[in-house]
Formats: structure tokens, sequence, C-alpha cells
């Protein structure tokens, strides 16, 4: 199945650009910390970056997010109503969610292209580069729930990972 | 607008949207009806709402506190506290409580307590005989000390939404509440324990095991001291503090537990991502339903019509207190200090209501929530982890969230529980 593959690999990429921004982002405020207080002097464009790459990882997350069944919702009435109806409802919403994606997409392009000529204050690249993040984010989130709809309204999602199994100890 | 904003919000909270999503979506709904503002207004604010540097405490925290459970210390923690108390009648229940409490001052989220070491705890109690409705109840009470005892998501997030109270402040108002809370609910576990003839004592520790656990426990119990520490000596802010926590942790769980290798690392740090991604999308896209709130002037409404009902600081706090209780029963916490703050903070200040015993009483408030029914995340948590009846789980939870009403009353008519310690270090006059 070539589509299986891609999402393999599409999650797998999503996963590692993922874990490269927030080491980056810790690192970076976490030296700007240091550097500080032992060595007297500021990575300037630290703080900038750091705070454009949370972004960045709150919008290339979701979808993933979405795949662990993070994203919180009140789903007493679709739990409730016979499953076959509560099923079509579950649809309907993955539906608008799809849909409201889509506009968010759309619009977040348009805001990025309006606000290409500005500049960022510390860094001066184009404002339109941090604004990306949401229309693109908002792509992968479509993305990602199209490939995993079914998991979506079968509320099938991939397990999350057990930190204290890690640790491999009973108490 | 107003009208579209809310009635749609309504109906989707009930068929099931997506919090975040839905914010937005009845954000941009509000804004197509009404037709005169541009949409661009859309991502610009879904952009602002997030684009805070204070906000960055938000996965650190998470972060930091994921790696310390990966560094196994949660397991560390457990058996200190069962060191400490274990003996006592109804013993697992007060380990419960006083992990929680410990575990409270490197997480800063309820439902990581929840799933972390609550789940762990809940395991145990029940495998010692303990009813599995009682034990998941108590779980579900103590995991949302996380939030009150510092550091606290909820309260970044409340500082960042009001600008009249700082990070620092209201970390440190939440050490007297969190402690009033670990003592309501041991009341509770203490009169269960006798009601139901519950012993389950663990042999009484020497001292010598205590201080053993206690070294063992030593790196996760530093973790406040270097927070809490380093704000308030000003040697960092909020979010310094927060990244520093996380190489801590890092460091502690590569040297000091090696539990943490180059191969398990990255799950870790994936997680936490997603951990924050799903609350920092809540944050921005309910920052679009809020400004439409305010654009409509809703905050104005509610304030009058409650400064109506009276001017009195004390019959004000109660009234908003009610609300908001009521507000919590039904909506998440990270939506509820966006839609919430703006309109109630503002209400507060002008009945001269102090904004820090406000903005305590309002977090406390607002956290109980997550453990009432009908919607509390951390009951939905605690029902999944322990595959239990939702419906009975509600039930079993009542004679807690008397306890932490009792200890919500307090905080909000007695403002010294949440002003003195920020008094002492100088945060207010």
């Amino acid at each position: 199945m070539p589509w299986r593959r891609f999402e393999r690999i599409l999650v797998t990429a999503n996963r590692a650009i993922i874990f490269l921004m927030m080491t980056v982002m810790a690192t970076l405020v976490f030296t700007n910390v240091i550097t500080r207080y032992v060595f007297n002097f500021s990575i300037i464009w630290a703080e900038e970056v750091s705070q454009y790459l949370m972004i960045w990882i709150a919008y290339l997350g979701a979808g993933l997010a979405m795949r662990e069944g993070r994203h919180v919702a009140i789903e007493i009435l679709q739990d409730r109503l016979p499953r076959p109806l509560g099923r079509t409802l579950r649809m309907a919403v993955g539906a608008l969610v799809l849909g409201f994606l889509g506009v968010v997409t759309v619009l977040g392009f348009r805001f990025a292209a309006f606000a290409w000529p500005q500049e960022t204050p510390v860094l001066n690249i184009s404002l339109g580069i941090p604004y990306l993040a949401i229309p693109i984010g908002a792509m992968l989130f479509a993305v990602h729930l199209l490939l995993a709809f079914r998991g979506y309204v079968e509320k099938q999602y991939t397990p999350g990972y057990p930190l204290e199994e890690l640790s491999g100890e009973e108490a | 607008m107003g009208l579209t904003l809310i009635i749609s919000f309504v109906v989707g909270m009930i068929i099931g949207f997506p919090m975040s999503i839905l914010m937005g979506g009845s954000g941009f709904l509000a804004l197509l009806v009404d037709g005169k503002l541009s949409l661009l207004t859309v991502p610009q604010r879904f952009f602002n709402g997030i684009n805070s540097f204070p906000l960055m405490a938000v996965p650190f925290f998470i972060l930091a506190a994921d790696l310390m459970s990966a560094g196994g210390i949660t397991v560390s923690l457990l058996r200190f506290a069962n060191s400490l108390v274990g003996h006592i009648r109804g013993g697992l229940g007060h380990v419960n409580i006083l992990t929680n409490m410990l575990f409270a001052g490197i997480s800063g989220s309820a439902l990581a307590d929840a799933a972390g070491p609550g789940a762990l705890i809940l395991r145990m109690m029940k495998r010692a005989g303990y009813d599995e409705y009682y034990a998941a109840a108590l779980t579900a009470s103590t995991a949302i000390m996380g939030p009150i005892i510092p550091p606290s998501i909820i309260m970044v997030i409340y500082a960042i939404t009001d600008n009249k109270v700082t990070i620092a402040a209201l970390f440190l108002a939440g050490v007297l509440p969190g402690i009033l809370m670990g003592l309501a609910l041991s009341i509770v576990n203490h009169l269960t324990a006798v009601r139901r003839h519950y012993l389950f004592r663990s042999p009484l520790a020497t001292w010598r095991e205590r201080l053993l656990g206690m070294w063992r426990a030593a790196p996760a119990l530093l973790t406040p001291a270097i927070i809490l520490g380093g704000i308030l000596s000003g040697v960092f802010t909020a979010t310094e503090a927060s990244a520093v926590a996380v190489f801590y942790a890092l460091f502690v769980g590569f040297f000091i537990t090696r539990k943490l290798t180059l191969r398990n690392l990255p799950k870790v740090v994936v997680q936490s991502a997603l951990v924050t991604s799903a609350a920092l999308l809540i944050v921005s896209m309910a920052s679009l339903f809020a400004a439409i709130l305010t654009l409509v002037q809703i905050p104005q409404t509610v304030a009058a019509s409650i400064t109506g009902l009276s001017q009195n600081p004390r019959l004000v706090m109660t009234i908003v207190a009610i609300f908001v209780l009521i507000c919590g029963m039904f909506i998440d916490t990270l939506p509820a200090v966006i839609i919430l703050v703006p309109v109630l903070a503002p209400l507060a200040d002008q009945v001269g209501i102090h904004p820090l015993h406000f903005a305590m009483a309002f977090v406390l408030n607002i956290t109980v929530g997550m453990v009432t029914p009908p919607v509390g995340a951390v009951l939905f948590i605690l029902a999944a982890v322990g595959r239990l009846n939702f419906e009975k789980l509600s039930r079993a939870i009542l004679p807690m969230i008397v306890a932490l009403l009792v200890v919500l009353a307090l905080v909000v008519y007695v403002p010294a529980i949440s002003l003195t310690l920020p008094r002492w270090f100088g945060f207010t006059h």
C-alpha cells in the first residue's frame, strides 16, 4: 500500500522535525541563561528564534497530537447515542474539522503573503516565515486527519509513550 | 456576531468538537457572519495568541516533568512518601496524597500527574485491596494539586492573560492552598479508612530507611527549590527557570538515575512536544474567541450585571466562584482561563479584590472543575487508566469534591492564604 508507506514516512519525518525544534528551542533558552550569568553576554536572537520555534512546534505537532487522541473534546453525546448515529456524528465532526483546517490553511497563506514585506524585530528576516507555521501546520493536520480519519472516527489512537514503564521499575 | 459565537460554541461543544478547533471555528464563523472585519484576523490572532516569551515556560515545564518521570524519579518519590506515611492507617492513601504533592513540585499539570504517578499508585492501591473506585477518586483529586503547587501551567497562562499578576507571585500564592488541599484530602482518606475498616499499613520505616529514601528522591525534591529559588532570588525569569529545570532533569536522568539514554530521549521529547502542541493550540485558537468576546463587549455586560447585583467584594467573589465552578464543570481549564479571565479579572479589580487573591481563587476554582462530572479531564483519564465506569467514579469522588470545595471556600474568603507568602517575598504591598 503506497498510502500507508507515505503515512509512515510522514509520521517519522514529522516526529523528527518536532524533536529537532524542541531540542533547539530548549538549548537556546538554556544557553542564553548560562552565557548571561557566566560570560555576561546574551545571544540577542535566541529569544526571538526560540519563541518562533514554539509556535512552529504548536502547529506542526497538532496533527500528531490528534493521532494520539490528545485534543480534548466532550464526547458524552457521541458515546451515548446509538452506535451508528454516534459514528455518523463523529464523521460529520471530523469532516467539519477538515473544512476548518482548509480555511485556516488558505487564510494563513494569505496572511503570510500579506506580511511578507515586513521584518522581524531582531533577525530582520521576513515576518512571513514565522507566520507560515499556521497554514503549513493546519495543512499538515488536515493530511494527518485524512490519513487517519478511520482511526479518528473509531477512536483508535496511537498510544502515547508510557514514561514510567520506561524506567523499568515497579514500586 | 456575539450570538453566532456563543451558539456555535455551545452546539460544537455538545456534538464533540475538539475544544481548540471549536474555539477557532466559532470565532471564524462569527467573523464570517458579521462580515465587517477582515478574515485575516483569524491567522493573526492565532499567531499573536501564542507569540509570547513567558508562554515558553509551558513546553519547558512539561518537558522537565516528562524527563523526570522517564528518569524513574516517580518511583523514588513514592518510596520516600511510603517510608514517611505508609505505616499510618489507610497508609497507601496518604502515600498517594504525599507523592502527588511532591510530584506537583516538578510538574505543572494535573493530567501529567494523573497519568504518571497517579496511574502507578492507583495500581498499587488496587493490589493492596482498596476499593478501585475509591482509589481512583482519591488519585484524581490528588492529581489536581499539580497545577496549584508550583510550577503550574494554568498559572503561567493566567499571568499572561492578566498583566496585573506575575508568574512568580502566583506560584508563591499556590503553595499554601496546595498544602491545604493535601490536608483536606488526608482527612477524607482517614475518615474513609476508619469507616471502611481499611488498615493496609506498611511496616514502620526506620529513620535510616527514611533518610535513604530522601537521598534517593533528592534530585526530585530539589527541583522546586531550583525553580522557585531561581525565580524568587531574581536569578532568572519563570521561562528561564523552566529551561534550567529541563537541563537539570536531563542531568539527573543521564548521570544520576541513568534511566535516560540517547535512544529513548527522542520519544520523551516528542511526547512532551505533542502535549505542548495540544495545549498551545487551545491557547492560540481561544485567543480569537476571547478577542471577539471583548469586541462585542460581553465582558463589560457580564461585569455590569454582576456589579448591578452587588458591590460587596465577598458577595461578588461568591457569585463569581459559583459561576466559575459551573463553567469549570463543562469547560476545560485552559480555554476557561483565556475566555473568563478577561471577563472576570477587571470586575474583581473594580470592587477592590486583590488581583493576586482573585487569580489564586480562580485557578483553584477552575482546577476543581477537572474532577467534577459531567466533564472532568482528570476524571476521564483515571476512568480510562483504571477501566472504570465513569458514572460510578463520579459518585465515588463526591466526598473529595466536598473537601476540595471547603478548601476553595477558605481560599475565596480568606485572602491571607493566597497573599501571605507573596507578601513575605515582597510581591504585594
